[in-house]
């Protein structure tokens, strides 16, 4: 089964090369773009035979864009990550040590935005949120935008290998006064050849007068012929504070997939006939001096629990230079049931500074206290602390970043861990 | 069928697809945000260069305020190649590869700017998040791949 994994995967990296190779290149800049992120952890965890083993996983975060990265043309993007365990190796056997997140070619045309991409890569669009080895274009050609995608969906190639597994789906969108859109998408994953999840997705934004936008978000399941969710929400200013008052509605049995591209435990909850309604607002104001305010309301009501729950937060957010911020966030979880509740207070700063002589770099702090109501594993709080600093080296190409943080919780009564981050971009040019 | 109608049948779709090539618009939108804007390390706020609404886009939806990275979702629905003018899927990756071993919050340790998920000690909060709304859960870990952080308590 692997073999056939392996000889399809192959298959579309082999059409790829076809597709450049046959095809002119519209585009004479090639650039090369290349990311790479060293990252090593440091420490101590328990084992059912040992106290105190020091786990210290080395990551490495590789990206590379190569080919027409400014303008239309051809260009392959690719991106991956593995990890090597310098301190004891057992503690991540269970785990995979690496993955393609994603390898596709891509070609792009100026004329109706039109893009192509051939190879693993993400798909977000309507309901679909998927990995796939596959196709998908997208484009626009007058007041209509379109895209459409089909392949290997990647989470179902360790199920009975890929034999029958497919996923495709697409959407169109009709554009009117020019700002408002309403789009209908389409989403289909085959597993071993049964109907695994079928779903249609409507979408619509409207720019309302006196500056009021509305968006309606809608997915029916196809599959128990049923919605599985409803969004809405509006956003406007009124007296300066910006308001995004929005309704949720989702349907367990039909949102949560109950199929092989699902798990635990969702599919348990897809059996419990929840549904689940949410009333909520942000509320956000940004001022001249720099300050930003932002508060949260949100009310859950439950149809067959026969119980609420309701979340408040606010924050305060001071903005520097770049990227400079301080800032402090207070929320509760409040309810009908103590073993639901908590309060959360976090405090952060992000401090981009000038040392002497070294390049600027930054300083960055993290503090979070969370108070619950009824114990969890005889702990009553959590407390997080975290500090870092970063350095910008070789005419700003390498970045040294270093952290240490603490946690006291109920899972881990003193845990220190430290981080070393390496951090390397490169970008060239030619004609 | 009166041959008129089929004429009409006929020539309609090639009057349509003609009118539509021909009153094209691609807004002049390129494929990517030009480089030569400085987009560096500040906050995104689009409207600080662009009208709030103009050429197809409400700029201000796309405005990375405080609460942006909350509320995005909607956003990447219906206006994914917005936001892929200035983001490589790897900057998605770094929150929604949840296949990827580290949290969000620990893959940008460093990044307090950003509002990562699961901040600080999610394992106990989660208890409590997911029993309230199973739903945010299910968009980032639903599939099988994406769940193996999941499975190994809830089996």
């Amino acid at each position: 089964m692997k073999n056939r994994q392996f000889k399809m995967r192959y298959a579309v990296v082999g059409l790829a090369v076809l597709w450049v190779v046959s095809a002119p290149s519209p585009s004479s800049a090639t650039e090369l773009k290349f990311t790479s992120d060293t990252m090593v952890w440091g420490y101590e965890r328990d084992k059912n035979t040992k106290r105190d083993i020091l786990v210290a996983p080395l990551y490495e975060f590789l990206q590379v864009d190569y080919g027409a990265l400014s303008e239309a043309g051809f260009s392959l993007h690719a991106s991956g990550w593995g990890r090597a365990d310098v301190g004891d190796r057992d503690f991540f056997a269970d785990n995979e040590t690496g993955e393609l997140l994603y390898g596709y070619l891509e070609y792009t045309t100026e004329n109706y935005n039109l893009s192509t991409r051939l190879g693993r890569q993400y798909v977000f669009e309507g309901p679909a949120s998927e990995s796939i080895d596959g196709i998908r274009v997208q484009g626009e050609i007058s007041v209509f935008s379109f895209s459409g995608f089909a392949g290997l969906p990647v989470a179902l190639d360790e199920d009975n290998g890929i034999s029958g597994d497919a996923a495709y789906g697409s959407t169109l969108r009709y554009r009117w006064h020019e700002f408002n859109k309403i789009g209908l998408a389409y989403k289909h994953v085959t597993s071993d050849n049964n109907r695994d999840e079928e779903s249609v997705g409507l979408d619509v934004f409207m720019a309302l007068p006196k500056g009021v936008d509305l968006t309606v978000l809608s997915t029916r399941n196809l599959v128990s012929d049923d919605w599985a969710e409803h969004f809405v929400e509006a956003r406007f200013d009124l007296f300066e504070i910006g308001f995004r008052p929005y309704f949720q509605l989702y349907q367990y049995e039909d949102y949560f997939s109950v199929g092989t591209n699902s798990a635990n435990p969702f599919r348990y909850l897809a059996e419990t006939n929840e549904e689940l309604t949410i009333f909520a607002t942000d509320l956000s104001k940004v001022t001249d001096s720099s300050w930003e305010y932002g508060a949260k309301l949100k009310y859950y009501d439950y149809s067959n629990l026969g119980d609420n729950s309701q979340y408040f937060s606010a924050l305060a957010t001071w903005h520097g230079e770049a990227l400079t911020q301080v800032g402090a966030e207070i929320g509760a979880m409040a309810g009908d049931k103590p073993q639901n509740e908590y309060f959360i207070y976090r405090i952060y700063a992000y401090w981009a500074h000038h040392f002497a002589d070294i390049k600027p770099g930054f300083v960055s702090a993290d503090l979070v206290f969370v108070d619950y109501q009824e114990e969890i594993h005889n702990e009553d709080s959590s407390l997080f602390a975290s500090i870092g600093s970063g350095w910008y080296l070789l005419d700003d190409s390498l970045e040294l970043k270093l952290s240490v943080d603490y946690s006291s919780d109920p899972f881990f009564s003193d845990d220190w861990r430290g981080m070393m981050a390496l951090t390397y971009k490169f970008r060239s040019e030619e004609g | 069928m009166p041959k008129i109608i089929k004429k009409i049948g006929a020539i309609l779709p090639i009057v349509v697809l003609t009118w539509l090539l021909t009153t094209a618009v691609s807004h002049g939108r390129p494929p990517v945000h030009p480089s030569d804007v400085d987009l560096g390390k500040k906050r995104p706020i689009c409207t600080e260069c662009h009208d709030e609404s103009a050429g197809g886009v409400v700029f201000h939806r796309f405005n990375h305020t405080v609460y942006f990275a909350d509320n995005h979702r909607s956003l990447a629905r219906q206006r994914s190649e917005i936001c892929s003018m200035c983001h490589q899927q790897s900057f998605c990756n770094d929150c929604h590869a949840v296949n990827t071993e580290l949290k969000p919050s620990l893959r940008r340790q460093t990044d307090t700017y950003r509002r990562t998920q699961h901040r600080g000690d999610y394992l106990s909060r989660h208890r409590i998040d997911g029993r309230i709304d199973p739903t945010s859960c299910f968009r980032c870990h639903g599939s099988p791949k994406t769940a193996k952080s999941c499975v190994r308590c809830h089996g």
